[in-house]
C-alpha cells in the first residue's frame, strides 16, 4: 500500500512533455443512410476528453495530424477514423448489430460494455430525462424502468419523492437505492421534525412515522436534472455487490455531462409551466353544518357544529344581517321572521390556486484537446397550488478534466446547491391545511366573502384577534389562518463533488484515487402562531441540520490478454467511507405577542442535539474473464468493516458471481437471421448490511412523557433536569448484532431481433434477506417497547420486462414504442420470536405493518365480522339484533387483521416518441396494478358529514350478506324466526335499514368504525406526459448561427383514470419512508402544463 | 489528499476504538453519571402526567363525572374500548414510571441512598396500586428485565396488593433509617420538597386506601385502615400531589387535553350537574360552566400549573367515615368525620369559611343505618375525588353514584389489556377479559 501510494505521490511532478501540433477538425456524424446521429461522442485515442455531436450530427475538435478519431453512438458500431489531411471529415457509423454495445458505467464508477455484464441494468439518458421541467431528477425517472418505484409524496413544492428498486428488504431499515454522483455516495436522507407529533419523531429516517407537521424533502432532490447526462439502475444486489452495504438495496448511478475538447458550446434550457390540482376527495354540498339534521353554526354551543350532519341546505335561509362568521348573516330556519336569502353552498376548493413553474439553465462546456470543462448554472422556481407554499433551487456545478500526460489524467466537479422552501401543514395535524379545508361544512365560507382571503386576514382572524373558523373556537385551524400563521421554511445550502486521479502505470495496469464528500446545512423555521390548534399557546421550532460525508476509493485495474481468445482484467479496490449527521432542536413555546413569530417571543425553552458518526471501510476485488468475446464470467468479493456493529462482530465478507453467455456469437447464428442478438445471464450475489447507528448499547435520554392525545411534558421543569432510561418509544440496545445477510439470485436474456428493431430484456430474480436487523416491539411491560434484533426473514422474488421496439423507421419517419413491466413478490417470512407483527407507520385504526406470513407494507385495523370467521371471502354478517342502533348493517369486528398490502400486484408503462424530421411527439402511459391504500381522509370526512359518500344519509339499503350477530362468547349466532339464538349465520339479509348518521360515524367510516370501510385499490391508469417539441432544421440554424434550437409543448400528469376516492393516489403521508400507503389529510398533487425552449450556440 | 491516503494507510492497522468510538451517543449521560435526582424527577412526573391524563379521563368518563362529546373521548364515553387505547397508559406506567423508578431504586440501593430508596418504592407502590386497581393482576415479579425477559408472567392482582403492602413497609424502615444515606432528595422531589415524615405520611394513605378497597364486609381490613389513617395525613399540607409547571412544556395534562383536543365537557358531567343541583359552592370553582364548547370550562384542576392529586387529607376522611362504619362503628362518629371531609375538601379548593358553614347545614348529615350512611358518605366523596381515578374504585365498591350505563347494560368495571401485551406477551395475558369482567378481586 505505501508503495502505491508512493508512486501516485510522484506522478503528480509529472510534467507534460510538448503535445503535437494540433489542428482543429469539423465534420458530421451519419449513419448509413445519412441521418445525423446526434450525441456520438469523438473522441482522440490515447487522450482524455472528448466531444459529443449536436443535434446536426456536427462535431468541432482540435485532434492532432495522423490522429485517430474514436467514434461511438448508442446502437451503432463503434469506429476507429484516421485523420488525414482533411479538416472536414464526415464520419459514417454503421448500426450495429449488437445494441449491447452501449457502454454502462456500473458500480464505482467503472464503464463496461453492457454486453459483458451478468446482472441486470437499465440506463437512462439525458434525452428522456427533461421532459418537463419539474426540476425533481427522482421524479423524472418515474415509469422509466422496469422494478423501479417511484412515488411523490405530494404536490407540494420540494415534496419529497420515494425511490425503491425491486422488493423491499429491510422492515425498519433503509430499502432505497444508494444514489451516487460520478462514482461518489450522494445523501438522500430525510431530516425532518413533526413538531406536531404527541410523540415528536426527530430525525426520521426510513422508518420514518411521520402523521402531520409538513412534507418532508429527502435530499436526493437537490441534484439539477439539467446536469445529469445518464442516470443507470443497478437493481439488485448482485448488480452493486462492489458498493457493498450502502446500496444493499440497489444503487441509482448518476453520471454528469461533462465538457469535450473542441469549441465552447453554450445550451439553455427554459421552461415555463403552471400546475393545477389533481385530484380531490368529493364532497357533499347537500347538508349544513350541524348534527341530527339540525343546522348550528360557529357560534353555537356543543358538539353539533363540529359536523356537517345538520339540515338540508335547501331548507335553509340566511338573514342578512352581516356578522364576523359571514357577511350574508346567520343561517335561519324557514319560519324565521328574519329570513332574507336562500342559505349558500361554499365551495373549500376555490382555496387552491394555480401553481407555477420556472425552470432555467445556462451549460458552458469546451476545451482543448487534453482539458475540457463544462459550467453550469441553473434556477427552479415553484410556487405550490397551495397559496404561499413555494420553492427555489439554484444550483451551480463546475466539472473538468484534464490529461496531463498520455498516462495521468485528472477529473474533478463541484456542485453547489441553494435551496429555499416554504411548506405548508399537512396531514393529521389541526393545523394541517386539508384537515381544515375538508371538514369545513358546506354552510361556512373561510373566505369570509373576501376577494383576496390569502392577504386579508379578515378572512381568518376575528376582530377580537382570534381565529376565525367554522367551529367558532378551537378545533381546526382556517386554511389561510394555516398558511400565514404556521409557516414553515427551509433554506439549504449545499456542495457536493469529487476529484479524480487516473495513472496508467503499465498498459495493463491504471491506479485510481478519486475523494468525493458532501456537505450540507439545513436550517428549518417552524412557527405556529397564538391561537393556532397544533399550539394553541403559540410555538416557534429552530431546527438546524448539518450533514456531511466523505467516500475515498482507490482501485487498480489490471488487464490481460492470455490468448487471442481468452482475457482477463482484475481490479482491486479499497474504499473508506465517513458520515457525521448533527442536528440542532430548538423549541420556544408561549409566544407573547401574536404575529411576531421569533424565538425571542417565547416564554420557555427547550433545546436538544442530535449527533451521530459513521465509519466504514472495505477491501473488495472483481476479476473478470472473458473467453472467445462471448462468455464472461465475473467474480468478486468484498471485506467491510462497519462502526455500527460491535467490534467482535464488525468485519464480514460477502462475494458476488456472474456470468454472461453471448450465444448469438455462436456460428449458427451469424448466418443472420430474426435474431441479431442474444445473451444469457445468470448471477449470485451475498450483500452485508450494517446496523443503525448507535444501536448497540441502551442509552439515557432528557425525559419527556406523552399520551397519545396532548404533546406532553419535557424536561427540564422547574428547573429540575429529568433523564429516562426508558419511555414508550425507548429501545433497548443489543450489543450482540451481527452484520444482515442477502442472498440474491438473477437469471436474465437480452434478446434483439431483426437488426434492433425489437429488443426484449427480462430478468428473474430471488433474493432472500435473513437475520434482518429490526427493532422489534416488546411488550412494555418488560420495561422497554423495543429491543433491536437480527431477526427477520423476507424474500422477494419478481420479473422484469423490458421491450423496446422501432415499429417503423424510415428517412424521415421514426416510431419507438417501449415497454417496462414488473412485478416484485414480496414476503415478510419471520419477524422475530413471539412476534408476528411491527407497527411501520400510521394509525392506532389505520397502520402499515409487517406482519409475518405476508407481504411488507399491509394495512392493519380493525374489520366488519364475516359469516365465517376463518373465510375472509364469507358474507358480511348483518346484525339481526332489534332495538341495536346498528339494526340491519355490518358488525364491527373488535378483531383486528390485515386488510390489503401497500405494493401493486405489477406496474407497466408504456413510453412512445414518433419522430417526423424535427418534430417529435412522446408520451407515457403508467399502469399501477392493484395494492391499496388506506383512504382516513375519507374515513374522517364521512364521520363529520362532508364526503360525498355521505350525500346519501336518509336512503334506504339492503346490505348484502346474511343475518347474525355475535353472542356473549363471541361466537357468529342469529335469531331465529321465534327470537332464538341459534348458534350459526342466519339467512340473507332482508331487514333494510338507512344510511344514517349512525351509519357513517359507526360503521360506514374507518375514523371511530372499523379500518377496512376506507381500505381502497390505489390501481391507476395515467399519462404521466404528453409532449410535442420541434427542433429547428440544421440549415435554419446555420442561418442563425445557432447549434440548436428546439421549443416543446408539454402536459405532466394530464389524465389520470382511477378508482380511489381521495387525492392523486400517489401519495404518501409518512413521505419517502417505508411506511407507504397511508392517507390522512394528505396534500393534494398536480398536474401541469408547460412549454420548454432549448438553445445552443 | 496525501492525508487522506495516510489515513487510509492507518486504517489497514488502526485500533477497534476507530470504530467503536464513532459509534457512541454523545448525547446521552452515560450511566456512571446518572444521581437520582434525576430520575425521581422523571418518575414523579411521569407518574403525575400517567394519572392526571389517561386514567384520570377513562375513570372521569367512566363514572360520568365528565362527559365525552366528540371523537375518541364520545366513543370512551360510550365505552368504546378496544385494547389498542391502553397502549399509552400501560406504556407511561411500565416504561416512563416503573423502568425509571426501578432505575432509581436501585442505583439508591447500590449507593445507600435510602431516603431515594423509600421515595422510589412509595412510588412503585402508589403506581402499582393504581394500575392494579385498573387491570387487575398485571406484570410486576417478572417485569423491568429488559431484554432477560421480553414476556413477563402476571402477577395475580390479590397477591400484588400484598407486595404493595411490603414495598411500603420497607420504604417507610428506610426513610426512618437514621443514616438515611449521603444523598438525600431536595427541590426535585416536586411532592414533598424532600420531606421524609410527609412521604411516611403518604406510604400510610396508600396503604389506608388498599384496606379500605378490601373493607366491605371485612371489619378487620376496615380497622386496618382506621389505623393506617391515623398515621397519615393531619391537614391539607400533607396532600401527596404533583404541581405542574407554568409553561407549555411542564403543562398539566387536562389543561394540554382542553387546549389541544376539546373532546369532553364539563358542564355536562355528573359533577356539574349534581353540583348545580346541591347549589354547591365548589360548582364556580372547579367549572366555569358558560364556556361555550368542551373544553373551556375547567378551572381548579385544569389551569397550566394545576395539581394532579394522588392521595388528598378529604378523601382520608372520607375513608375514615367510612371505615368507622364498615368496623361497626356509629353513624354518629362517622358523620363528624363525614363533615371533616367536606370541609377538609372545600377548604382545599378555596371555599369561603360561610359557605362551608351553610354547605353543611344542608349536606353535612348522614342518614341512619350503616349502608346508608356509607350511600350518602360515597355521593360526598364522588364530588370531592373530581377527575381523581380513585373515583372510579369508589363507584365499583359502593355503587355510588348510581349510575345508568350510556349505552348498553353495563358500566365498565375494569380496563382492557392493551394490545402490545396481546401482541408481544401473548403466552401470560389473561384472554376473556371484557370491560365487565373479570372484575378487580375487591369489586364485589
Amino acid at each position: 500500500m505505501r508503495k502505491i501510494i508512493a508512486l501516485l505521490s510522484i506522478s503528480v511532478l509529472f510534467v507534460i512533455s510538448g503535445m503535437a501540433q494540433d489542428r482543429e477538425v469539423t465534420g458530421k456524424v451519419t449513419d448509413s443512410v445519412g441521418l445525423p446521429l446526434p450525441g456520438a461522442t469523438i473522441n482522440i485515442k490515447g487522450r482524455s476528453g472528448g466531444t459529443s455531436a449536436g443535434p446536426d450530427g456536427a462535431f468541432h475538435i482540435r485532434a492532432p495530424r495522423e490522429g485517430i478519431l474514436v467514434v461511438s453512438a448508442v446502437g451503432y458500431a463503434p469506429r476507429d477514423f484516421r485523420l488525414g489531411a482533411e479538416d472536414v471529415v464526415t464520419i459514417v457509423l454503421a448500426q450495429s448489430n449488437r445494441i449491447m454495445n452501449e457502454v454502462v458505467v456500473t458500480a464505482l464508477g467503472i464503464r463496461r460494455e453492457k454486453r459483458e455484464l451478468g446482472t441486470a441494468t437499465q440506463t437512462i439518458g439525458a434525452d428522456q430525462l427533461n421532459k418537463t421541467g419539474t426540476g425533481n431528477p427522482l421524479s423524472e425517472l418515474n415509469g422509466k424502468a422496469s422494478g423501479l418505484t417511484v412515488v411523490n409524496s405530494s404536490g407540494d413544492p420540494g415534496a419529497g419523492t420515494y425511490i425503491r428498486l425491486r422488493g423491499v428488504t429491510s422492515i425498519t431499515g433503509n430499502n432505497q437505492p444508494l444514489m451516487v454522483v460520478d462514482g461518489v455516495p450522494i445523501d438522500n436522507s430525510i431530516n425532518n421534525y413533526d413538531a406536531t407529533s404527541a410523540s415528536p419523531n426527530q430525525v426520521s429516517g426510513a422508518n420514518g412515522n411521520l402523521t402531520g407537521g409538513v412534507q418532508p424533502t429527502n435530499r436526493g432532490v437537490d441534484i439539477n436534472p439539467n446536469d445529469i447526462e445518464s442516470v443507470t439502475l443497478l437493481k439488485g444486489p448482485t448488480a452493486t455487490a462492489l458498493y457493498g452495504i450502502q446500496a444493499a438495496s440497489g444503487a441509482i448511478i448518476i453520471t454528469t455531462k461533462k465538457g469535450g475538447a473542441g469549441a465552447t458550446h453554450i445550451t439553455f434550457n427554459s421552461s415555463a409551466s403552471f400546475d393545477k390540482v389533481s385530484h380531490l376527495p368529493g364532497r357533499q354540498e347537500i347538508y349544513s353544518q350541524g348534527s341530527g339534521g339540525l343546522y348550528a353554526g360557529p357560534t353555537s354551543s356543543g358538539a353539533p357544529k363540529r359536523f356537517s350532519w345538520g339540515a338540508r341546505i335547501d331548507t335553509l335561509y340566511r338573514d342578512g344581517i352581516a356578522n364576523d362568521y359571514d357577511p350574508n348573516g346567520n343561517v335561519v330556519g324557514a319560519s324565521d321572521p328574519l329570513r332574507k336569502s336562500k342559505a349558500l353552498v361554499y365551495n373549500p376548493y376555490d382555496f387552491f390556486r394555480t401553481g407555477w413553474t420556472l425552470n432555467n439553465n445556462i451549460a458552458i462546456s469546451g476545451g482543448t484537446g487534453t482539458t475540457a470543462y463544462r459550467l453550469s448554472l441553473g434556477n427552479l422556481h415553484q410556487t405550490g397550488i397551495i397559496p404561499l407554499s413555494k420553492y427555489d433551487k439554484t444550483t451551480l456545478s463546475l466539472s473538468g478534466q484534464s490529461a496531463i500526460s498520455s498516462k495521468f489524467s485528472v477529473s474533478a466537479a463541484i456542485n453547489f446547491i441553494r435551496g429555499a422552501n416554504d411548506k405548508v401543514q399537512q396531514g393529521s395535524n389541526t393545523s394541517s391545511i386539508m384537515l381544515g379545508l375538508l371538514r369545513t361544512p358546506p354552510t361556512f365560507d373561510n373566505t369570509n366573502g373576501l376577494k383576496d382571503p390569502v392577504n386579508n386576514e379578515a378572512s381568518y382572524v376575528l376582530p377580537n384577534g382570534k381565529q376565525r373558523d367554522y367551529r367558532g373556537g378551537p378545533g381546526y385551524d382556517n386554511p389561510y389562518w394555516t398558511v400565514n400563521r404556521n409557516p414553515f421554511h427551509e433554506d439549504l445550502i449545499r456542495a457536493f463533488g469529487f476529484a479524480q486521479a487516473n495513472y496508467t502505470l503499465f498498459d495493463w495496469m491504471t491506479l485510481t484515487y478519486r475523494l468525493g464528500g458532501d456537505v450540507y446545512a439545513q436550517n428549518d423555521k417552524n412557527a405556529y402562531d397564538i391561537g393556532s390548534n397544533a399550539f394553541p399557546a403559540g410555538a416557534v421550532h429552530l431546527l438546524n441540520y448539518y450533514n456531511q460525508q466523505y467516500n475515498s476509493d482507490f482501485t487498480i485495474n489490471m488487464k490481460k490478454n492470455f490468448s487471442d481468445q481468452f482475457s482477463g482484467t482484475l481490479l482491486l479496490g479499497q474504499n473508506y467511507f465517513t458520515s457525521s449527521n448533527h442536528a440542532r432542536l430548538t423549541h420556544g413555546s408561549g409566544l407573547v405577542l401574536p404575529d411576531f413569530l421569533d424565538m425571542s417571543n417565547a416564554t420557555s425553552y427547550t433545546a436538544s442535539e442530535g449527533d451521530a458518526r459513521k465509519r466504514t471501510s472495505a477491501f473488495y476485488g472483481e476479476a473478470r474473464l472473458t473467453f472467445k468475446d462471448m462468455l464472461f464470467f465475473t467474480v468478486s468479493g468484498r471485506r467491510e468493516t462497519s462502526s455500527t456493529l460491535p467490534a467482535k462482530n464488525n468485519s464480514f465478507f460477502y462475494p458476488a458471481a456472474s456470468l454472461a453467455y453471448e450465444f448469438s456469437k455462436l456460428p449458427v447464428f451469424s448466418s443472420g437471421g430474426a435474431l441479431s442478438y442474444g445473451k444469457l445471464r445468470l448471477s449470485f450475489a451475498q450483500v452485508g448490511k450494517d446496523a443503525p447507528v448507535q444501536g448497540l448499547q441502551t442509552y439515557y435520554n432528557t425525559a419527556v412523557v406523552t399520551d397519545g392525545f396532548t404533546s406532553g411534558i419535557q424536561f427540564p421543569i422547574n428547573g429540575n433536569a429529568g433523564y429516562q432510561l426508558s419511555s414508550p418509544t425507548a429501545t433497548i440496545g443489543n450489543p450482540e448484532l451481527k452484520a444482515e445477510k442477502t442472498n440474491s439470485y438473477e437469471a436474465g436474456t437480452d434478446l434483439s431481433f431483426w437488426n434492433n428493431r425489437v429488443s426484449l430484456n427480462a430478468t428473474v430474480y430471488y433474493s432472500k434477506s435473513s437475520d434482518v436487523i429490526l427493532i422489534v416491539p416488546v411488550a412494555y411491560s418488560s420495561g422497554f417497547s423495543a429491543v433491536l434484533l437480527n431477526a427477520a426473514t423476507i424474500t422477494n422474488k419478481g420479473l422484469e420486462l423490458t421491450l423496446n421496439t422501432t415499429p417503423f423507421r424510415t428517412q424521415d419517419w421514426k416510431w419507438d414504442l417501449n415497454f417496462n413491466w414488473a412485478r416484485n413478490v414480496n414476503r415478510v417470512k419471520s419477524l422475530a420470536a413471539g412476534v408476528d407483527r411491527v407497527l411501520i407507520a400510521g394509525f392506532q385504526n389505520g397502520e402499515i405493518d409487517a406482519i409475518a406470513g405476508q407481504p411488507f407494507g399491509v394495512i392493519y385495523g380493525s374489520k366488519y365480522v364475516r359469516s365465517s370467521a376463518d373465510d375472509p371471502s364469507s358474507p358480511l354478517l348483518i346484525n339481526d339484533t332489534k332495538g341495536d342502533p346498528g339494526y340491519g348493517m355490518p358488525i364491527v369486528s373488535s378483531q383486528n387483521g390485515p386488510l390489503g398490502k401497500i405494493d401493486p400486484d405489477w406496474t407497466g408503462s408504456v413510453i412512445t416518441t414518433l419522430t417526423f424530421k424535427g418534430i417529435s411527439l412522446s408520451a407515457q402511459l403508467d399502469v399501477r396494478h392493484g395494492g391499496y391504500i388506506w383512504n382516513g381522509t375519507r374515513g374522517a370526512l364521512s364521520y363529520f358529514g362532508t364526503s360525498a359518500e355521505t350525500g346519501n344519509r336518509g336512503q334506504s339499503h339492503l346490505f348484502p350478506g346474511v343475518l347474525g350477530h355475535l353472542d356473549a362468547a363471541g361466537n357468529v349466532a342469529h335469531f331465529d324466526a321465534g327470537g332464538a339464538e341459534v348458534l350459526k349465520p342466519g339467512p340473507a339479509n332482508t331487514v333494510p335499514s338507512a344510511y344514517s348518521q349512525y351509519y357513517w360515524q359507526n360503521i360506514g367510516s374507518s375514523f371511530i368504525g372499523p379500518a377496512e370501510a376506507d381500505v381502497e385499490k390505489g390501481s391507476f391508469v395515467r399519462i404521466r406526459y404528453i409532449s410535442l417539441g420541434y427542433q429547428l432544421p440544421a440549415a435554419v440554424l446555420q442561418n442563425l448561427h445557432l447549434k440548436s434550437l428546439s421549443l416543446t409543448v408539454f402536459a405532466n400528469n394530464p389524465v389520470l383514470w382511477t378508482k380511489y376516492k381521495g387525492v392523486d393516489p400517489e401519495t404518501s403521508l409518512a413521505g419517502p419512508a417505508n411506511g407507504q400507503g397511508l392517507d390522512y389529510f394528505n396534500n393534494p398533487g398536480i398536474k401541469s402544463y408547460g412549454i420548454r425552449l432549448g438553445l445552443g450556440l | 489528499m496525501v492525508a487522506l491516503l495516510a489515513l487510509l494507510v492507518c486504517m489497514a492497522g488502526c485500533k477497534k476504538s476507530f470504530y467503536t468510538d464513532a459509534n457512541v451517543n454523545p448525547n446521552s449521560p452515560s450511566a456512571s453519571s446518572i444521581v437520582p435526582s434525576v430520575l425521581l424527577s422523571t418518575v414523579e412526573g411521569a407518574l403525575a402526567y400517567m394519572q392526571g391524563g389517561d386514567l384520570s379521563r377513562f375513570a372521569s368518563l367512566n363514572t360520568q363525572q365528565t362527559k365525552g362529546i366528540s371523537r375518541q373521548a364520545q366513543g370512551y364515553y360510550e365505552y368504546v374500548y378496544t385494547s389498542q387505547d391502553f397502549d399509552q397508559a400501560w406504556g407511561n406506567l411500565y416504561t416512563s414510571t416503573l423502568e425509571n423508578d426501578d432505575a432509581l431504586l436501585k442505583l439508591s440501593d447500590a449507593k445507600g441512598y435510602h431516603a431515594y430508596g423509600g421515595i422510589a418504592r412509595i412510588l412503585r407502590a402508589y403506581a402499582l396500586q393504581l394500575a392494579v386497581d385498573t387491570w387487575g393482576g398485571i406484570p410486576y415479579s417478572d417485569a423491568f428485565q429488559g431484554a432477560a425477559n421480553l414476556q413477563p408472567k402476571y402477577d395475580n392482582d390479590k397477591v400484588l396488593y400484598d407486595t404493595i403492602g411490603e414495598l411500603l413497609t420497607s420504604a417507610v424502615n428506610q426513610l426512618q433509617d437514621a443514616n438515611a444515606g449521603t444523598l438525600t432528595p431536595g427541590t426535585e422531589d416536586i411532592v414533598y420538597g424532600g420531606h421524609a415524615d410527609k412521604w411516611i405520611k403518604f406510604a400510610h394513605a396508600i396503604r389506608a386506601r388498599v384496606y379500605l378497597h378490601q373493607s366491605k364486609g371485612d371489619a378487620a381490613m376496615a380497622a386496618n385502615a382506621l389505623s393506617e389513617i391515623a398515621s397519615s395525613f393531619s391537614s391539607n399540607d400533607d396532600n401527596a400531589q404533583y404541581i405542574f409547571g407554568s409553561t407549555e412544556t411542564s403543562a398539566n395534562p387536562w389543561y394540554q387535553f382542553n387546549e389541544q383536543r376539546t373532546d369532553i365537557s364539563f358542564s355536562e358531567g355528573g359533577v356539574g350537574a349534581k353540583m348545580i343541583a346541591l347549589h354547591d359552592p365548589r360548582l364556580s370553582i372547579l367549572i366555569d360552566t358558560t364556556a361555550a364548547d368542551g373544553g373551556d370550562g375547567l378551572l381548579y384542576y385544569g389551569l397550566i400549573n394545576s395539581p394532579v392529586e394522588f392521595i388528598a387529607y378529604d378523601e382520608l376522611l372520607f375513608a375514615k367515615a367510612e371505615a368507622t362504619l364498615r368496623n361497626a362503628g356509629s353513624v354518629a362518629e362517622a358523620e363528624g368525620y363525614y363533615r371533616d371531609a367536606i370541609q377538609a375538601n372545600m377548604e382545599k379548593l378555596g371555599v369561603s369559611a360561610g359557605d362551608i358553614t351553610t354547605y353543611l347545614a344542608a349536606n353535612g348529615s348522614l342518614p341512619a343505618g350503616t349502608d346508608a350512611a356509607i350511600a350518602q358518605i360515597a355521593t360526598q366523596e364522588y364530588l370531592a375525588l373530581y377527575l381523581n381515578p380513585e373515583v372510579w374504585t369508589l363507584w365499583r365498591r359502593t355503587d355510588v353514584p348510581a349510575l345508568t350505563p350510556v349505552i348498553g347494560a353495563n358500566v365498565p368495571r375494569r380496563l382492557l389489556y392493551p394490545q402490545t401485551e396481546y401482541s408481544y406477551n401473548s403466552a401470560h395475558v389473561p384472554g376473556s377479559v371484557t370491560l365487565f369482567s373479570p372484575k378487580v378481586f375487591w369489586d364485589k
